[in-house]
């Protein structure tokens, strides 16, 4: 029970959030970067619906959902998107000091860039696999 | 490290799936370990040799270079 309540929390805070974005008023030079993040985070929520039906698969099929090398490739993603994220940031700080941007959409920026970049840290690391000899 | 952990499957007629659900790992990760590209933890070398009856250094072998 504490295991599917934590991501359906998440998931719903996410939905109300993302639909309180979606309705509330904008000017028209926003408006093509609303649909852009809007267009990202459906990717992302594909994304994780993919890899959600995929566990529910797995559990029918008296597998786990989840093993180490899954949680090992995972781990790693998360500190690679962490050190990688630091860098977006100050990129995007350097940014901010020199031309106006509204917080709104730096802020936005900076959290849809740590997705994306967890998302093809652990493409990446899931193709290459792990090896850990040394 | 190197395994003959295909040669052995094939030997038992089983199936990836069907090892990965004896072991409790999912299938992905026997795909993994037979090409060479996870290294296991003792406890699933260890369940592995079990299934195969072999011991571990008979599953897995350690490549010194």
């Amino acid at each position: 029970m504490k295991k599917v309540f934590l991501p359906i929390f998440i998931l719903t805070w996410v939905l109300v959030l993302s639909g309180l974005w979606i309705v509330q008023p904008s000017n028209s030079t926003s408006s093509v970067l609303e649909y852009i993040f809007i267009g990202v985070i459906l990717v992302l929520f594909i994304l994780g619906g993919y890899f959600g039906y995929g566990r529910i698969k797995r559990k029918k099929q008296g597998l786990p959902e989840d093993d180490e090398l899954s949680r090992k490739v995972a781990h790693k993603a998360a500190a690679i998107s962490y050190y990688l994220s630091l860098f977006l940031w100050l990129v995007l700080i350097y940014i901010q000091s020199h031309v106006i941007i509204n917080i709104k959409w730096l802020f936005s920026t900076g959290m849809i860039g740590m997705a994306i970049i967890f998302v093809i840290s652990w493409v990446i690391i899931n193709n290459r696999g792990i090896k850990d000899e040394k | 490290m190197k395994n003959r952990m295909k040669e052995l499957r094939a030997r038992y007629d089983l199936t990836q799936n069907d090892l990965a659900v004896k072991v409790k790992v999912r299938r992905e990760t026997i795909v993994f370990l037979e090409k060479g590209k996870y290294n296991p933890s003792l406890k699933l070398a260890y369940d592995i040799s079990k299934v195969f009856k072999h011991k571990i250094e008979d599953v897995f072998i350690f490549d010194e270079e």
